[in-house]
């Protein structure tokens, strides 16, 4: 079973709200606080999930998830916006991007249980 | 008066070319046909003009012509009656003269002494030229007679001896005179003593087969020539110098038939020709037995003053028939022999009115030789079976008859009187033939006349004249011997003029044909002229209604050119070519509404550009507006990612009690600012028209009690009732349930919030259009100054933190801008103390116009 889960965020704060929730769910998290890098990454390993920022300096959530859809070997991960864009119109450009699913943030247990989409692999609660 | 639809709907152009049309062209057409009916009369004038004229004219040829030929026959007419008066009269006097003669050769012989000698010399001294036609024989045909030995006739034309008698130059060959021949006058001379006994008798030699050459007693009528004479008792009443003549005696000659005596006609009548044997016809029978009569004169013979006997001289007949015979009515004025068929003869009637001298002998009236009595006469029908009915002989029954009894043309006579073959013609009874009436009338106190009358199929005039020859018993009436009548064929007289009136005639036609040509002409002129004129008229009344149709086009396209390219700009203006500006020119009505309108193009066009200054302004708001609530949607979530976030971990981590309760607070207090933060997000997307509907088709009862259900454990827990009032049947409608949800749990939450005891009543009702829902409660119940206000923003905000009863403040004010995007609205009922009821009426079907665009 793929645990590896990806976040990216310019935001550490944000960051590590979300890697403690997907940590307390059972997920290994790799961080980054750009998309660069995140997808030179990508080449070397393949996460099962990735939480994704929108609005982020260097390159928006939106291009790199094209990025990542345009490319045949990443079909596999689920990409869920992270994003604190609440609008309606926003979200619909997103799903039109390629992504999964959206996190209006602020994040919750309950909102990043059902984006991630299947049962939580924490160790410390029986599968 | 309303305009008729068919006329408002047609265009200014069009109304104005019909207007010119009609003031035009109706009177042009109008005047047209008036001059075509001004021609058309006058044609039609002239027409009947000119026939009339031309059948006039025709009339009057005719009768001109008619007139001309009329006068020409009735002077010919008079002419010819003259000349055959004269003829006649000519004839009679020459006839009584010649009866005079004799009456001076009685007068010498009865001087002569009573000797045979001498009364033979008297008779050869006596002579008269008779003239003889010679003998006839049937032609080859049979058909009719022909001289033997024609007569040589001279044939030289004699010319005008000298020019200047040339004009009118008419010349006539004597009458032939080589027939001539001597003849004695008398056919025998006798003396007869105081007995009655002739004592001399003296015979020509033309008398030797006709008379008895002895002597007798001719006291006794059996004695005397065809023992018809009774000339004693005359002689015994003569004193010296005085005169007896006797009438004409003669035997009755008898006829096979009546008309030609050919070979042809014998064989066609079925009869055998013997011609010598019937009665001589002249040119109709020139072999036949001719009349042989006398007429006896007498005078006493005187010695020494006493009549001793007397002498008698008897007249051959033949020469008084001589002076008929050979008469013509005609040109010829004499012929050789008489032409009894051409009806153009003489005849010679005693005083009695019988006839002594006719051209068929037949028809002279003479005596039975047999009976010495008078022949039957020709009689007509009625009077020859009276006749015969009386079982008398003729002399003894014309003894008691009338003469002239009722003679009319219209008798005829009588088949076996004719066939009889005795026919002499006696006036007095020949009742079939009234001319005798006319002639008896006519001579009735001598003298002479003429009438026509339509005799034997001729049209003829007939004239009669009195012999006016009077010794012995001639001298008892004013007729004397007797009266010469004349037949003429009145068509012989005027044939000159029939044959004028035939070239007149032609004449006339011919100039009646080249009238009925000029006139038919003429007629056919006028009718070309009528056509060339109404071809003409129809022609430059078609060009001018054309003319005036283009004009009118014209003129119409001109002024209504205007209207159209003010109509077109304002179009142009309407579609929106806000610039575009109608051409103000000319200082009339069109150039004040161009003015007009440009002066209002200006006013919209910049109210417009106003406008859309104005709309560029909002929208720019609004973008900004969206932008910074969408900023500031992303600028507080950020932060508070981070504080519900790890207030969650925290209160899911923390085992501390108090420490977990201050986690939870954080949780709890940040959880209500992402409420305010939602519902402000919300109103904002409201406000800015950024809110998307998502309708559909749902169950409205199941999501009202779901709602319901969440709230039943807060309500509860308060012990208030929260019950649902809702239809046991479904109730789908089209809508958001999102939104609807939205507004429900507001308004129960509120409920809720504001109940402290009772119950809360969820309730449902519908229309045909709508669905009713309801929240009612017991609670504290608002003032109904205050009522409005519920649905103002943070009405109930007294502060966040002292707030009694939690919520956003913006639940109400958001629902019911949900309510009215979705077509609805929300109303509330309250009384303090008592509860409220707030009721959202919400369409059943969420029209699509009402879920707004997305921008």
């Amino acid at each position: 079973m793929n645990t590896l889960a990806f976040i990216i965020d310019d935001s550490a704060v944000n960051i590590a709200v979300a890697r403690l929730l997907l940590q307390r769910l059972g997920w290994t998290v790799e961080e980054f606080s750009s998309a660069i890098p995140m997808l030179e990454r990508l080449t070397q390993v393949e996460p099962a999930f990735m939480l994704l920022d929108i609005s982020m300096p260097d390159m928006g959530g939106e291009e790199a998830c094209r990025r990542i859809r345009s490319n045949a070997a990443w079909n596999e991960v689920r990409i869920v916006a992270y994003t604190a864009h609440a609008l309606e119109d926003e979200r619909q450009d997103y799903l039109a991007c390629g992504f999964d699913d959206i996190i209006t943030k602020p994040i919750t247990v309950s909102s990043l249980t059902a984006a991630v989409g299947r049962a939580p692999v924490s160790p410390g609660t029986p599968a | 008066m309303r305009t008729p639809l068919a006329l408002r709907q047609l265009s200014l152009r069009a109304k104005l070319i019909a207007i010119f049309i009609a003031i035009k062209v109706v009177p042009l057409v109008l005047l047209a046909l008036f001059a075509w009916k001004a021609a058309y009369e006058l044609g039609q004038l002239v027409t009947a003009r000119v026939v009339t004229l031309s059948d006039v004219m025709r009339d009057t040829q005719l009768r001109t012509g008619q007139t001309a030929i009329n006068d020409a026959i009735e002077a010919l007419d008079d002419r010819a009656r003259d000349a055959i008066e004269t003829l006649t009269t000519g004839a009679a006097r020459e006839i009584a003269a010649f009866l005079y003669d004799r009456d001076q050769d009685l007068l010498q012989a009865s001087k002569i002494a009573p000797d045979a000698t001498a009364y033979a010399n008297f008779l050869a001294t006596h002579q008269r030229l008779l003239e003889d036609h010679g003998p006839y024989v049937p032609d080859s045909d049979g058909e009719r007679w022909i001289e033997q030995q024609p007569t040589p006739r001279n044939l030289e034309l004699v010319r005008a001896p000298h020019p200047d008698n040339a004009t009118n130059f008419h010349y006539r060959a004597p009458d032939t005179r080589a027939r001539l021949i001597l003849r004695p006058l008398f056919l025998e001379m006798t003396f007869v003593d105081r007995s009655g006994h002739e004592r001399i008798k003296v015979l020509s030699e033309t008398a030797r087969t006709l008379l008895d050459s002895g002597v007798r007693d001719i006291s006794r009528r059996e004695n005397t020539f065809v023992r018809a004479e009774d000339y004693w008792p005359a002689l015994q009443a003569l004193r010296p110098g005085e005169i007896h003549v006797s009438r004409v005696i003669g035997a009755q000659v008898r006829t096979h038939w009546i008309g030609d005596y050919t070979p042809a006609r014998a064989h066609e009548l079925g009869r055998e020709f013997r011609p010598e044997e019937s009665g001589y016809a002249g040119l109709e029978n020139p072999v036949g037995k001719r009349f042989r009569g006398l007429v006896r004169w007498a005078a006493p013979v005187v010695r020494d003053g006493e009549i001793i006997g007397y002498v008698t001289l008897a007249l051959d007949h033949a020469h008084l028939m001589a002076f008929t015979d050979t008469l013509r009515p005609t040109a010829e004025r004499r012929a050789s022999i008489a032409d009894p068929a051409s009806g153009n003869y003489a005849f010679i009637w005693d005083d009695l009115g019988r006839n002594i001298s006719h051209a068929r002998d037949y028809f002279i009236h003479g005596y039975d030789p047999e009976t010495g009595e008078m022949a039957a006469p020709w009689l007509d029908t009625e009077l020859y079976d009276r006749w015969q009915a009386s079982g008398l002989n003729w002399q003894a029954f014309a003894a008691r008859l009338n003469a002239y009894e009722d003679q009319r043309l219209s008798r005829t006579p009588h088949p076996e009187s004719t066939a009889s073959g005795l026919v002499g013609l006696d006036c007095r009874y020949l009742n079939f033939s009234p001319q005798c009436q006319g002639w008896h009338d006519v001579t009735e106190h001598g003298g002479s006349g003429s009438f026509a009358i339509h005799f034997s199929g001729l049209n003829k005039l007939t004239t009669v004249a009195t012999i006016p020859y009077y010794t012995g018993q001639y001298g008892r009436s004013a007729r004397g011997f007797g009266y010469v009548t004349i037949g003429a064929s009145i068509d012989e007289f005027h044939r000159a003029a029939t044959e004028s009136g035939r070239r007149i005639s032609e004449m006339i036609q011919v100039a009646d044909a080249f009238n009925q040509r000029e006139r038919d002409n003429l007629v056919a002129n006028i009718d070309e002229t009528l056509k060339q004129t109404a071809t003409g008229l129809a022609l430059s009344t078609l060009l001018m209604v054309i003319a005036v149709i283009l004009i009118a086009i014209w003129m119409a396209s001109l002024l209504s050119r205007r209207i159209t390219t003010a109509v077109d700009g304002i179009h142009r203006f309407q579609q929106g070519d806000l610039d575009h500006r109608l051409a103000a020119d000319g200082g009339d009505e069109m150039g004040e509404l161009a003015r007009s309108f440009n002066r209002m193009a200006d006013a919209v066009q910049g109210s417009i550009q106003s406008l859309e200054e104005a709309r560029l302004t909002a929208e720019q708001a609004n973008r900004i507006k969206s932008e910074f609530l969408a900023n500031m949607s992303h600028e507080l979530r950020t932060p508070l990612n981070g504080i519900i976030g790890f207030a969650e971990l925290l209160s899911l981590e923390l085992r501390n009690p108090e420490q977990r309760a201050c986690a939870e607070t954080i949780h709890h207090s940040s959880q209500h600012l992402l409420a305010v933060l939602n519902d402000l997000l919300d109103l904002a997307k409201v406000e800015a028209n950024r809110l998307t509907l998502t309708p559909r088709s749902f169950e409205l009862c199941a999501l009202l009690e779901a709602v319901a259900k969440l709230h039943k454990v807060n309500a509860g827990a308060k012990g208030v009732a929260l019950v649902t009032e809702l239809p046991t049947h479904a109730c789908a409608i089209d809508g958001d349930p999102v939104r609807i949800r939205q507004i429900i749990e507001n308004l129960l939450s509120n409920a809720v919030k504001f109940t402290s005891e009772g119950r809360i009543t969820l309730s449902l009702t519908q229309d045909m259009n709508d669905v009713f829902i309801s929240v009612a409660d017991t609670g504290i119940g608002i003032a109904e100054s205050e009522l409005e206000h519920v649905f103002a923003p943070f009405y109930q905000a007294h502060s966040f933190l002292n707030r009694p009863h939690g919520g956003t403040g913006l639940g109400l004010t958001l629902s019911r801008r949900l309510a009215a995007l979705m077509g609805g609205e929300i109303s509330a009922q309250s009384t303090p103390g008592v509860g409220s009821r707030f009721t959202v009426r919400l369409p059943r079907h969420l029209k699509s116009s009402e879920a707004p665009q997305t921008p």
